[in-house]
């Protein structure tokens, strides 16, 4: 998995986010807001976020390995007292395929790590297997909001499910389990003898 | 002991005759009558532009004291306790004190609170401070030489602690 | 002795920002969680100031209830540029005793010690950074006078 840095969101990144804001798949997977707000709403909405926002929401730019912009993620509904929160992500259209899952495990870790962050809610539109693969999100889908959203025309089911530090634990040790095997797999095609 | 939240009825907890910060906070006795009162600000509400205040978290006792949690950090899940209580009421110290750390552990869901305690200032009545302190699960840090200003010289300040596990 | 600037507190964010992670505990202050914008907003209410000298930042907070006592950081180890302010606080803000809170293995250690600093106690689990809590070093000086 190619390797993702977060750091905070900066008014030089607001003109990359606004337009990112108004992609079509963005906005079909996550709010077509955008598309009717100016440009200067949009930026002072921004500007707003990082310069008085910071007990309800923050915004992260994810920077790929050579520092460059791949996307962003930003975290609302925050319960400080609860340590839980929203986490949502955009990333940039040529990132997408990737560097689309090291950027959503870079701001979850992210957040749990240095904003002590227990619980962080999901939520995907049911069509949407950008960032989340299918069989994943079917296995996911705890809670199946219909009826959720409305954006590009029409309306949109919502999939949420939260994620505990017992869930990432959970997913650590599966992840460290299927390098083991492949490791024992090599080791033994390695061992027998090469066909001739 | 129940703390409620803080109204504006409440004003005159507010000053006193404690030590400035002081984790128990009770009347000093020979104060002069020149001395500045220790006080500590009413909770503000969140300006127009929508910026929050300080992050304070301050509750009463009606009638006998305030607790304050100062500076609450979210991240590090940490505050400064800072309790004030008029004359008359230390015998309140001790069912305060536990309150304010039930309090900062479970509706808040703190992991550590913090304070300053000044030695050389003993407390009314021949009170024992430390066995109160200790009692109520907190224990001395560190001593800071010369951290307040008292009567015209400089004196030693301790940190006291406790933490939540698990 | 290293020439110090006093920066800006806008400015002073931004240096703190650009090295988020030799700045972590800085006048209790964390660039990693905390952007330009919040730590802005931390040093005016602390009162406090940021000095640049030879590339290292340090600061100064004042102590509200005891005038003559200063809360210092450095991001660096070296003792020079802390002996500098130091100095500096003795000189122009009368203080005659200082205090550090230090992050566990913090750079700035070694240049609290070499000033003649000592450990005046540990406050347990203080800093929650890098997936855990951590504890943090109390140091304090004092000068006759």
């Amino acid at each position: 998995m190619p390797f993702v840095t977060v750091r905070h969101f900066t008014e030089d990144d607001i003109p990359t986010r606004t337009a990112l804001l108004r992609e079509s798949r963005f906005q079909a997977n996550l709010t077509d807001f955008a598309v009717v707000s100016a440009d200067d709403a949009l930026t002072a909405n921004q500007r707003r976020t990082i310069e008085r926002e910071h007990a309800v929401k923050r915004m992260f730019t994810l920077c790929g390995s050579g520092g460059g912009t791949v996307g962003f993620a930003w975290i609302t509904s925050i319960d400080w007292p609860g340590q839980t929160c929203e986490l949502s992500f955009g990333v940039l259209p040529e990132c997408r395929g990737r560097y689309g899952a090291a950027a959503v495990a870079a701001a979850h870790a992210h957040i749990r790590a240095e904003l002590n962050m227990r619980v962080v809610v999901n939520q995907v539109l049911e069509h949407n297997t950008m960032l989340v693969p299918a069989e994943l999100l079917s296995e996911q889908r705890r809670v199946r909001c219909a009826y959720d959203s409305y954006t590009v025309g029409e309306w949109r089911t919502a999939c949420y499910w939260t994620e505990s530090e017992q869930d990432v634990a959970r997913q650590r040790e599966q992840a460290a389990q299927r390098r083991r095997a492949i490791a024992d797999r090599i080791r033994t095609a390695s061992a027998s003898p090469l066909p001739s | 002991m129940m703390l409620r939240g803080y109204r504006d009825s409440d004003l005159p907890l507010l000053s006193g005759d404690w030590l400035p910060g002081e984790l128990l906070g009770l009347p000093v006795p020979g104060r002069p009558p020149l001395a500045e009162p220790a006080r500590v600000p009413a909770p503000r509400d969140p300006a127009e532009d929508g910026a929050t205040g300080e992050d304070d978290e301050l509750c009463v006792v009606p009638g006998a004291g305030f607790v304050r949690l100062a500076a609450v950090d979210w991240v590090h899940r940490r505050a400064r306790l800072e309790i004030g209580l008029r004359p008359g009421a230390e015998g309140g110290a001790e069912p305060l004190l536990k309150a304010a750390l039930d309090h900062a552990f479970r509706a808040l869901n703190l992991r550590r609170v913090f304070g300053w305690v000044t030695p050389a200032v003993p407390l009314p009545s021949g009170l024992p401070r430390d066995a109160l302190l200790r009692d109520a699960g907190l224990a001395p840090e560190a001593d800071v030489p010369r951290a307040l200003w008292l009567d015209g010289r400089p004196v030693a300040r301790q940190i006291w602690g406790a933490t939540r596990h698990g | 002795m290293a020439d110090l600037s006093l920066l800006g507190t806008a400015e002073a964010a931004a240096r703190l920002s650009a090295a988020p992670q030799t700045a972590r505990g800085f006048l209790g202050l964390d660039p990693v969680t905390q952007n330009a914008a919040l730590l802005a907003r931390e040093l005016t209410r602390t009162g406090a100031q940021v000095l640049s000298a030879d590339g290292v930042l340090l600061g100064y907070a004042p102590n509200s209830v005891q005038p003559r006592q200063g809360w210092v950081a450095t991001t660096s180890a070296d003792p020079a540029p802390l002996a500098a302010l130091l100095d500096f606080l003795r000189t122009y803000r009368r203080c005659t005793s200082y205090v550090a809170e230090v992050p566990e293995g913090a750079p700035a250690v070694a240049a609290l010690e070499a000033c003649g600093f000592t450990g005046a106690g540990r406050l347990p689990g203080h800093v929650f950074h890098s997936g855990g809590y951590h504890d943090v070093l109390v140091y304090s000086a004092t000068q006759e006078g």
